[in-house]
């Protein structure tokens, strides 16, 4: 009895140290398996995501940026390219494609989620931490952005990075996480996408994509693609009305996407989808307004005061007759210009002449009507304005005309005065 | 619309590379099992055909249609020519950038892959007139792989047991 209790403290003991002896390593290994299957389930996810056969033109968007990126390059430069057009063009859509075929072939990568915005201290430390930890790993918190630039540097520097910073649009954000292309090891390569050239040349980052829009052929297809199961309408009406709808969006991608996507539920009959295509040919899409809306309130008061008159007034006038006719200088006029076309608002053709998207030229009077300041249907207010300009260009004719004769009669007034000395006196 | 690589059909998601009698019945089996539970599709070799001097053409097919490759280094790793083999072509497609290679060190040190000591050293293969020729290759595909360690978002792993 005495020995087979001790026998069962025995087995017990065993069992006990069995158990212990697994337990240990087999909760390691068990970890390191999960580890494994979550990395590569979102690594998987990542790959699987993005489907971009709706947007039309990427590959060439995709060839283009290749070959700007320069990847079958042995050089050990860092490379540091900008993606750059105005509101809903696709510069996202086209960095994440990219992102999405490169991002393999770097030891390290990374895409910011839109960043607009964001200029905070603790809003720039927190995409700081967010970069480290989606790199390597590590889950550090810088105090100060200049502590965490330090930190990038030292820990990227080893690196193949590829870094995507979207939707940029102040300096701050690239100096806090890209200042210089040296924090990053060879052969890395950053990409910004903005609708500010003017930040990308402060930063100095020469090589620059400009994304342009589709024209009437691709739009057209894109549009159809989104709008009708297997990219084709059902009826000729159909055709007709969706080559009306596509031309709305006048070559803006996401235009497109969001006319297709509102038109795509009413395919049942012709006749409702003439009434919604009216619809939007007299109200613009909202979210498309909005989109276009931000680089507007991104300018300073008087650029959004001289914008708001070229919207309203100058589309497809000559730069020199846009700049003269502005209430300033004519220097100072130049560079608003300038800024508006950097801030991709306007476009300034080389054969000089000042040209708006006409979803921008929209947006603009949309915003002056809102203002209050004038009442009454844009296509009346701008007729008449042109005309009061016309006027006051007539009538600087009439002034000169006036004054001319002033002085002329006033010389010989004078004569007539020296003759007489007494004339006025009364 | 998308490029060729990017419609790649690709048959399975994750491909194991393992020395059998060192893994097979300890992590191998519980990565191929946490794998398939969570719907990712994987490819495990059980019963490899160890002959002639190349890989199968079906093994090979897998690899190709992989996206990613969990090579589970471990001490005999090496002392199979076709596991050898096989990291030659997985590295070399990840040169390439059409797959992602996540290493685990099963009970070996990644400085004895990367300077190829103990059970990792080719010298053996060396001296055998067939084989001489390719042990470059293997060697350069070792020391790549045990370079991921030294790099990478953290997606390498080690592991030792308790007691050692």
């Amino acid at each position: 009895m005495y020995f087979s209790s001790h026998k069962t403290e025995f087995y017990y003991i065993c069992i006990i140290l069995v158990l212990v002896f697994f337990f240990d390593y087999s909760i390691d290994e068990a970890t390191m398996v999960r580890k494994i299957v979550e990395d590569i389930s979102k690594r998987k996810t990542l790959k699987h995501k993005i489907d971009f056969r709706n947007f039309v033109g990427v590959d060439t968007h995709l060839q283009g940026l290749k070959s700007l990126l320069d990847m079958d390059s042995n050089n050990d430069e860092v490379r540091m390219i900008g993606i750059w057009g105005m509101g809903g063009i696709g510069k996202t859509t086209i960095a994440k494609c990219l992102y999405d075929q490169l991002s393999s072939q770097f030891t390290a990568s990374y895409f910011t989620q839109d960043i607009k915005g964001i200029h905070k201290e603790l809003d720039l430390l927190h995409l700081q931490n967010r970069l480290l930890y989606n790199t390597l790993g590590d889950d550090i918190m810088p105090w100060s952005v200049e502590a965490g630039r330090e930190v990038i540097a030292a820990r990227l520097g080893n690196h193949k990075v590829l870094l995507v910073l979207d939707g940029v649009d102040k300096l701050v954000q690239i100096h806090a996480l890209a200042k210089e292309t040296r924090w990053f090891g060879r052969q890395s390569r950053i990409i910004i996408t903005t609708r500010d050239k003017g930040l990308l040349n402060s930063c100095g980052v020469k090589t620059i994509y400009d994304v342009k829009c589709l024209d009437d052929k691709d739009s057209l297809q894109m549009f159809k693609q989104i709008a009708f199961e297997g990219g084709s309408p059902p009826s000729v009406d159909f055709e007709q009305l969706s080559i009306r709808a596509a031309r709305l969006a006048h070559g803006l991608p996401s235009a497109l996407q969001a006319y297709a996507l509102f038109l795509r539920g009413r395919a049942n009959s012709p006749e409702e989808w003439e009434e919604a295509v009216c619809g939007l040919e007299s109200t613009p899409d909202e979210n498309i307004m909005e989109i276009l809306k931000i680089s507007y309130e991104g300018l300073a008061k008087a650029h959004q005061n001289a914008f708001l008159h070229v919207a309203c007034l100058f589309n497809g006038d000559t730069f020199r007759r846009v700049t003269s006719l502005l209430d300033v200088s004519r220097m100072e006029s130049n560079l608003w210009m300038r800024v508006l076309a950097e801030k991709s608002l306007i476009n300034i053709t080389s054969n000089g002449y000042v040209t708006l998207h006409k979803l921008v030229e929209q947006m603009g009077r949309e915003i002056m009507l809102a203002s209050g300041k004038f009442i009454g249907d844009p296509e009346t207010i701008h007729d008449t304005l042109v005309s009061i300009y016309l006027i006051l260009d007539i009538h600087l004719v009439i002034l000169q005309l006036i004054v001319l004769t002033a002085i002329f009669s006033i010389t010989r007034e004078w004569d007539k005065l020296k003759a007489s000395p007494y004339t006025y006196v009364k | 619309m998308a490029s060729s690589s990017a419609s790649r059909a690709s048959s399975y998601d994750v491909f194991l590379s393992f020395r059998g009698e060192d893994t097979r019945h300890s992590i191998v089996s519980h990565l191929y099992e946490a794998l398939t539970s969570r719907g990712i599709a994987t490819f495990k070799d059980d019963k490899r055909l160890e002959l002639g001097d190349h890989i199968s053409e079906e093994l090979q097919r897998a690899i190709e249609g992989s996206d990613f490759v969990v090579v589970v280094l471990s001490e005999n790793y090496p002392t199979s020519r076709w596991c050898l083999m096989e990291l030659q072509s997985i590295m070399e497609l990840q040169m390439e950038g059409r797959l992602g290679v996540f290493p685990v060190f099963y009970r070996v040190e990644p400085s004895a892959v990367r300077y190829q000591l103990g059970s990792f050293d080719l010298e053996g293969y060396q001296r055998d007139p067939q084989m001489a020729d390719m042990v470059p290759k293997w060697r350069q595909a070792l020391k790549l792989i045990a370079d991921l360690s030294g790099v990478a978002s953290g997606q390498w792993y080690v592991f030792f047991l308790a007691q050692d």
